[in-house]
């Protein structure tokens, strides 16, 4: 493990460099504003660099980042609790409840009900349908158990279906009502 | 399988989360249940629709500068304690020089020795992650849906205008199957990225082909290679259930994909995939790759 600092840092750089976009775009989802964001990512990258020696190669580098991002911001605000018991309720009234997806959807749309979504839901799906983590690598980075990881993601697509045919529906009764 | 099971379950098969069995009886419930294959193909659609969307900011240039900068500094910073550079330049420097210019000093040492020294960056050209993932995606997304589709008479109008070299490429790879049957030869990028797919049969078990370009996007280090790609040898991933096997070419990549074991992944590798980048190179030898134009339908 001796080797020279640079030699170490090119070999950093090589494996880790690559995911600094994906991490940006979690950490915008984070913080909400691409200074901060920024920060966070460099942060991230300076704390993944200082423990680079404690990491086993071969285990998941792309999990082990965002580990140490969401350990990051977890340590630099305290106070997240509170949200994901209000929302449990929302979840368990509407449970039964699963519309059609709606065709012909537009980005915009998509983005704005993701944005909604509270962010103990929403950070799951963002790993995994855009970001394309497997549900064990999202274990892994959120620190979770497999199970958690699953019903996270379970609810927080259905949220964002539902808020999708909500928006559908509007728009539909809106046309309706312009048409005549 | 019921529809409300399938609703339940639809995500995750189009993630390739599911096992075999359970993708069966996805698969067989589809085919019977036109509203279920409605909604299959919406939440399709929406993965899509997210995925695109979703992933479109970047860093910027200058943010990513900066932290390179940033890990440079903390680099020289334990050059500084470990070499003898470091100690030497901080015994001229540091009785002195007030500690932070002799720190400034150190981190222009280090420079120094970065500019000279930056190829380790580049060695061998290792493929991304995101690569092998989308491969598997692809083989996922598409392979399932052709599995028992008649052989295709040619390679997609579609492939062929992305890229004439894929012209015939089917019949190519029709020579190293191994007695496989071709059912998919198309243009696609369903998840992202720009695949020409190549679908077989080995009785039950799919088996992709894919052909993409070797972009920034592929590599590991998100540097654009500028070797012929002959020195990365087979390189392998296991994504979910399926393995990926990856050739590269200098212009593009040649992937299997399959649940085959890690032997015979590669032994498959080695007799499909080999010959394609084979004969790929050899192409992309005799003229330049026209610039790309044509984008998936």
């Amino acid at each position: 493990m001796d080797r020279n600092p640079q030699q170490r840092l090119a070999e950093f750089e090589n494996v880790a460099l690559g995911y600094a976009d994906q991490l940006f775009r979690v950490a915008l989802r984070l913080v909400k504003d691409r200074a901060h964001a920024e920060d966070l990512v460099q942060e991230t990258y300076l704390q993944a660099w200082r423990s680079f020696d404690r990491f086993e190669p071969g285990t998941n580098l792309r999990a082990w980042l965002y580990k140490i991002m969401f350990n990051t911001r977890h340590s630099q605000r305290r106070r997240r609790r509170l949200q994901l018991v209000q929302f449990e309720e929302t979840v368990a009234e509407t449970i039964a409840y699963d519309p059609p997806t709606p065709q012909g959807l537009i980005d915009e749309e998509v983005l704005a009900e993701l944005e909604k979504l509270p962010r103990d839901y929403q950070i799951p799906v963002v790993l995994v349908d855009v970001e394309g983590f497997t549900y064990r690598e999202l274990a892994e980075a959120l620190n979770i158990p497999i199970g958690t990881v699953m019903s996270r993601l379970h609810r927080g697509r259905k949220l964002l279906r539902m808020g999708l045919a909500k928006f559908a529906h509007e728009a539909w009764r809106q046309t309706a009502t312009e048409g005549s | 399988m019921d529809c409300r099971k399938f609703r339940d379950v639809i995500d995750s098969y189009l993630c390739g989360e599911l096992l075999v069995e359970t993708n069966h009886e996805i698969l067989r419930h589809v085919e019977q249940c036109p509203a279920c294959r409605e909604e299959m193909a919406a939440r399709r659609n929406l993965r899509e629709t997210l995925r695109r969307a979703g992933a479109q900011s970047r860093l910027s240039e200058e943010a990513k500068e900066r932290l390179r900068h940033r890990l440079r500094e903390e680099a020289s910073r334990s050059l500084k304690a470990r070499s003898a550079i470091g100690s030497l330049l901080h015994r001229i420097f540091s009785p002195r020089l007030p500690p932070a210019l002799a720190a400034s000093a150190l981190l222009v040492a280090g420079y120094l020795y970065f500019g000279s020294h930056s190829s380790p960056r580049v060695q061998a050209a290792e493929l991304s992650e995101r690569l092998m993932q989308e491969a598997a995606e692809e083989h996922n997304d598409c392979a399932f849906h052709y599995k028992d589709g008649p052989e295709p008479e040619a390679m997609n109008p579609n492939a062929v205008a992305y890229n004439p070299i894929f012209a015939g490429l089917d019949q190519v790879a029709k020579r190293h199957t191994r007695g496989m049957k071709l059912r998919l030869a198309h243009f696609c990028n369903i998840v992202g990225r720009n695949f020409v797919h190549l679908g077989f049969t080995n009785g039950d078990e799919m088996v992709s082909l894919l052909i993409t370009e070797r972009d920034t996007k592929a590599m590991k280090n998100g540097v654009a290679p500028t070797d012929d790609g002959l020195r990365a040898g087979l390189q392998g991933a296991l994504q979910g259930k399926y393995r990926v096997a990856a050739y590269q070419t200098s212009k593009h990549i040649v992937l299997v994909v399959s649940e085959f074991s890690e032997a015979q992944t590669k032994e498959l590798a080695e007799s499909l995939a080999a010959p394609v980048s084979e004969h790929l190179r050899r192409l992309e030898n005799l003229k330049p790759t026209p610039t790309v134009t044509a984008s998936a339908r």
